[in-house]
């Protein structure tokens, strides 16, 4: 429905968008910003939204109900920014245009937005009671097509979006994976001018996100995830799984998933250490089997009512210390062995480097030597054959 | 005769099948382990032992100690299974609860006379205990057995007697002579002093004469399916179906255990896997009939597992192979070591012949004869293929990695879009320096030969490159292009003529003269350029122009799409034609007749407004544009807040801000990062600096564009955030990482890219990383997913 009615408004100059593969110049209006409202599909808030409605079931239905709670949010998910943007549009006023819907529904622009409705409020002045975007007409583009140029817009701007963000992430899901998805992924790298290997990455990384809210039986519950600082983790169980046989993925993305509260917003370097050790079949099989009666643990905990209060209350998950001890203890050994592993082999490596030195020796050279040399060499050969001796008799007995 | 089988029938199995074993002698023990008697069993009883099998494996199944107090073991001495059936439901499910019992407790028990079934009964335990005195080598056997079975890693002869004296009466004698007799049986074997159960090898196996042996050999002696089938007389998969029954009923060998793991993910040759593991063929066939091979190479198995490092060396030489420098194994061919020499010589451009000596004294020196090469013209042509040499048409080649990354690319497009017609591919080159250093090359002809390299199709504006000093951006041929030229520029002297091309799109001025002297020598008229053509004399042709005509300037290319709205014919787009409507005609150009100039048009076409948004067209993508916008920034007139948006220093001058405060940011950053060799906003921020503009909250791109005005600074790369190094030298992005993996000495790739990410707040991507340290020589390891800064590094960690 279309409320923006661009006839009665004032232009100020035109702006060029990209929309259905076309680059058109558009009339740039000072739109009331009584008549816009927030997009609740927007990635940076998608995980504040599924809180949100995790404890208050729906989002308010008013128009300023709901643009009162997303302008928490958008001011939440980066609070420095918007900070930023609004001292900024307080000295200079709005020098960077957006992009509307003509049903009100604000495509670019959502921080701006927030910062004049501020202003305003705050009694800035009457020039704070406008945001200043190109209104395009929703009859005219389906949802692929605006998200298509909300994709354009977020990747063409040099404050580039966090590749490794659960936000990312979620739009990901959302745009490739879940039940609405509209975008392959070739299109999406397209889109996002990326390369389609990366994409794929990030699709399989969403995938294990979902997965990892299934492990904790809090489905599609991204916030969990956000307050969890999961993705640089999550990221690394996806290297790590690449070296795992079909046959033993499900039992190590499990495992791999139980560690992540182990080394909370980690960086994801512990997730990391454990590559070479899933990577060696014995190992794994070790680490698969000595995990299971706690990984049925884990699982009995996440399906109590405790927890089920806590993801209520606080939007958290944690597991009891001592279950996390024995889940790092584990771990710990799983790593120290494979370097063990690797350690012993050491002797063999040694003494085959000296077998190699040896037949470096040139012979001709020795002949050559004077009776001193010799001697020295002959002293050095008798010890040399010695030490053979007591080591071959030390590791025969 | 061994009665333990019937210890089974209390676990399930029926009465028929275990007097079936019994009739057979299998005991109990050819149940649990795989005695010479299990293995040699026929079809058909092993049919029955399986089903005995499939009942011990069960998980409530133990053989306890009392096995011999079962009264399941009177079944073997007339006891039927009703009787069984009777004493257990009246709890008396155990031989000692039955011997001291009188007939009348019995009676009362079963609430019946019992006169038969008494007798009976205490008949059976009666040959029971004889039994087991005639048999005690059976009963201690068992309780051995179940010691070791119970024991994780075995037990001493010493273990054993000392735990069976301690639970029964058995003499130590007896305990000894019976171990003797498992061992001597092959049913346990001693692992230096320990006993375990026997573990069979493939040759122990082959030298039993089990059914079907003469099956196995055959196949193993490489004969397929399809051959033995006319000799048994069977189809396809009944040969399939009886080895399969085989190896089911075959234990699991020492050899299996260890190696079918490895065997069924990698495809071993039988050759190397002999080699690899010191078997013997038999083992590769033996696995290969029992199992499907593994679809990963053996050099992944190579990269892979750790192996100790005489026999993979061994291995390598014996494949020809080597740890080429990019970490990966490579099979030793000519472009191998091509590449290898290349890289051994990075910093030195070779010619053909030069190179040749080096390779060939590279080869001498490790043996590797059978990739000598006699002829220079052998190595251009390796060099034509290589993926890490680039040739100069001048100077030889030298070591580039021409896996340039991405965004090389589509850097280079960028620059071609908007570009057309015939330019000398060096000044290309020379406009974009900082692009080039980038990747590193050194002229534009390297420059031409990366682009062959990476594929015309990969670009799709560049129609051709002539003779690698020339490229051709857009349809139009030169032919045409200089046709177009000469018409644009008649009236010039021909001097001024091949000023303006070598100038403009850097061609030779000796070939362009060359070039025009003999094809179009028609239109050199005492040394000027003399293409005559009409212009249209209709007034209103230039009135519907002129007021259309409002910008500052064009590019020629456009202008002349505006006119030929209005004239449908051809027109080219000349100087006489471009001052009947107040424009002069510069180069590429179209340009407002009161502007000196290109940069002048311009520069008010930037600044006439508060806020200047960068139109995407292509007259803002020249070089001449750049230039001026940085000027413009450097003198502080104009500051970009946003990717295609400018603010014009107005704005600021009417808010309060000065541009003394602009020097003073610069200035104080220039304080905030003594000592330091690079640096990011972010970092600096993050390590407390600050400054009033900061007030003015503004995205970074506003500040590090500032920044980069100074000369104290030199930015690396360019998108946010930007990476700066300190002071005026030019710093590519491999030294940069090069410094950093120093201070490190060694470090995993994404722990680096993560140190880099904590540090600068920077992403690095990992294969622009792995492409850049390679290419500055660093060593990276795929095995350890690991760069050391040199190779000796690599091999201190590895092997010191």
């Amino acid at each position: 429905m279309s409320i923006i009615d661009v006839t009665i408004l004032e232009k100020t100059n035109d702006k060029q968008l990209v929309i259905k593969g076309e680059r058109k110049s558009f009339p740039v209006y000072k739109v009331p910003l009584e008549l816009l409202q927030y997009n609740v599909k927007n990635g940076r808030i998608s995980t504040y939204i599924t809180e949100y409605e995790d404890n208050h079931d729906i989002l308010p239905s008013t128009d300023e109900g709901l643009n009162g709670v997303l302008e928490k949010y958008i001011i939440d998910s980066s609070p420095k920014s918007f900070k930023k943007t609004k001292e900024n549009i307080r000295r200079f006023g709005q020098m960077i245009s957006g992009v509307v819907l003509s049903n009100g529904v604000v495509v670019d622009g959502n921080r701006r937005f927030s910062a004049l409705r501020q202003l305003h409020r705050e009694g800035a002045g009457s020039k704070f009671g406008y945001l200043e975007a190109i209104v395009l007409d929703e009859t005219k583009y389906n949802e692929k097509e605006l998200k298509t140029l909300e994709l354009n817009i977020q990747h063409a701007t040099e404050e580039k979006v966090n590749y490794n963000s659960i936000e990312r992430l979620v739009d990901i899901y959302r745009d490739i994976i879940g039940p609405e998805a509209q975008f392959s992924i070739e299109e999406y790298a397209a889109e996002t001018n990326e390369s389609v290997k990366d994409v794929q990455e990030q699709t399989e990384i969403a995938k294990l996100l979902v997965r990892y809210l299934e492990f904790l039986k809090q489905p599609l519950k991204f916030h969990i995830a956000r307050h969890q600082k999961v993705a640089e983790n999550l990221k690394e169980v996806y290297k790590n799984l690449k070296k795992v046989d079909q046959e033993d993925l499900f039992d190590v993305e499990q495992i791999m998933f139980m560690n992540i509260f182990a080394y909370p917003k980690d960086t994801g370097r512990t997730i990391r250490k454990f590559k070479d050790a899933l990577a060696d079949s014995r190992l794994r099989s070790q680490y698969i089997e000595e995990t299971e009666d706690l990984r049925d643990d884990i699982e009995d905990y996440l399906s109590s009512e405790v927890v089920q209060e806590e993801v209520s209350n606080y939007g958290t998950i944690s597991l009891p210390e001592k279950i996390l001890k024995e889940v790092a203890e584990i771990g710990d050994e799983i790593v120290e062995k494979k370097n063990i592993n690797a350690a012993q082999n050491k002797p063999i490596a040694s003494i085959s480097k000296a077998e190699d030195r040896i037949r470096e020796i040139d012979l001709e050279s020795v002949r050559r030597m004077d009776n001193s040399l010799k001697s020295d060499f002959i002293h050095h050969v008798d010890e040399l054959m010695k030490m053979l001796i007591d080591i071959k008799d030390e590791v025969e007995c | 005769m061994s009665i333990s089988i019937y210890y089974l029938v209390e676990h399930g199995l029926s009465k028929m099948l275990a007097d079936k074993l019994d009739e057979n002698g299998f005991s109990i023990i050819d149940v649990l382990y795989t005695t010479p008697k299990a293995i040699l069993a026929n079809s058909t009883i092993n049919l029955t032992l399986n089903k005995a099998k499939s009942v011990a494996s069960r998980n409530s199944f133990e053989v306890k100690r009392d096995v011999y107090n079962s009264i399941y073991l009177l079944l073997k001495f007339g006891i039927t299974m009703n009787v069984l059936t009777h004493l257990t439901s009246a709890n008396l499910n155990k031989i000692d609860y039955l011997r001291n019992l009188t007939k009348r407790e019995l009676d009362i028990i079963l609430g019946r006379e019992s006169n038969l079934f008494f007798t009976n009964i205490k008949d059976a335990i009666t040959q029971l205990d004889s039994y087991v005195q005639q048999n005690k080598r059976e009963v201690v056997a068992l309780s051995i057995l179940r010691k070791i079975a119970r024991s994780e890693f075995g037990l001493s002869s010493l273990e054993v007697v000392d735990y069976l004296i301690e639970e029964s009466d058995y003499e130590s004698f007896d305990i000894y002579s019976t171990i003797n007799y498992l061992v001597e049986s092959n049913i346990l074997e001693f692992e230096g002093n320990l006993i375990v159960a026997k573990r069979w090898s493939i040759s122990d196996l082959l030298e039993m004469p089990f059914d079907d042996y003469y099956l196995l050999q055959k196949r193993l002696r490489g004969d397929s399916l399809e051959a033995c089938r006319d000799y048994y007389n069977l189809s396809r998969q009944g040969i399939k179906n009886k080895q399969d029954a085989l190896f089911r009923k075959l234990p699991t060998t020492i050899e299996e255990t260890k190696y079918a793991e490895l065997f069924k993910k990698y495809a071993f040759s039988q050759d190397s896997f002999c080699f690899l593991f010191s078997i013997d063929k038999t083992v590769w066939n033996y696995m290969s009939i029992k199992y499907e091979r593994g679809k990963k190479t053996e050099l992944e198995y190579i990269e892979n597992e750790i192996i100790p490092y005489s026999i993979r060396t061994e291995y390598l030489n014996r494949n020809r192979l080597i740890t080429s420098f990019t970490g990966e194994l490579k099979h030793i061919d000519k472009q191998t070591i091509f590449d290898e020499v290349l890289f051994s010589n990075r910093n030195r451009r070779m010619t053909s012949d030069i190179f040749l000596k080096t390779y060939n004294m590279y080869n001498e020196d490790k043996g590797f004869d059978w990739v000598k090469i006699d002829h220079p013209k052998s190595i251009n042509a390796i060099a034509e293929r290589s993926k890490y040499a680039i040739q100069s048409i001048h100077g030889g080649f030298r070591f580039f990695d021409n896996r340039v990354p991405r965004e090389f690319t589509q850097k280079l497009n960028e620059l071609f879009d908007v570009l057309e017609g015939i330019y000398g591919i060096q000044k290309i080159y020379d406009d974009n320096l900082e692009l080039m250093f980038d990747v590193e090359l050194e002229s534009g002809d390297e420059l031409a030969n990366l682009i062959k390299r990476i594929g015309l199709e990969k670009f799709p504006n560049v129609y051709k490159i002539h003779r690698q000093s020339q490229i051709q951006l857009g349809p139009i041929s030169k032919a045409e292009f200089l046709r177009h030229k000469l018409e644009e520029l008649s009236g010039s002297s021909v001097n001024e003529f091949v000023s303006h091309l070598f100038e403009e799109y850097g061609l030779k001025k000796e070939s362009i003269i060359a070039e025009i002297s003999s094809d179009y020598r028609h239109f050199i008229v005492n040394e000027k350029i003399t293409v005559s053509f009409d212009i249209p004399d209709e007034e209103v042709f230039y009135i519907q122009l002129k007021d259309i005509l409002a910008d500052e300037i064009y590019l020629v290319d456009e202008f002349s799409r505006i006119i030929q709205q209005y004239w449908h014919k051809p027109l080219s787009v000349t100087q006489m034609l471009t001052q009947q409507v107040g424009y002069n005609l510069r180069g590429s150009y179209v340009v407002k007749q009161t502007f000196n100039s290109v940069n002048d048009a311009y520069r008010r076409l930037i600044t006439s407004k508060d806020i200047f948004t960068v139109p995407d067209t292509k007259l803002f993508k020249r070089m001449d544009y750049f230039n001026v916008i940085y000027d413009l920034e450097k003198n502080l007139n104009i500051f970009k807040i946003s990717e295609d948006t400018y603010l014009n220093y107005s704005k600021f001058n009417n808010s309060g801000v000065v541009k003394e405060q602009f020097r003073d940011f610069i200035k104080s950053t220039e304080n905030s990062v003594k000592g330091r060799k690079y640096f990011t906003l972010p970092q600096i921020i993050e390590d407390g600096f600050d400054h009033e503009l900061f007030e003015l909250g503004f995205d970074d791109i506003f500040y590090e564009r500032i920044l980069a005005t100074s000369e104290s600074f030199k930015s690396i790369t360019r998108k946010m955030p930007v990476l700066f190094s300190v002071g005026n030298d030019h710093i590519g992005l491999e030294k940069f990482l090069s410094d950093e993996l120093f201070e490190q000495e060694k470090v995993n790739l994404d722990d680096f890219i993560d140190d880099l990410k904590n540090k600068y707040f920077i992403h690095f991507h990992r294969d622009n990383v792995k492409y850049r340290l390679q290419n500055y020589g660093a060593f990276y390891s795929a095995e350890m997913d690991k760069f050391y800064i040199d190779k000796e590094t690599y091999y201190e960690e590895v092997y010191d």
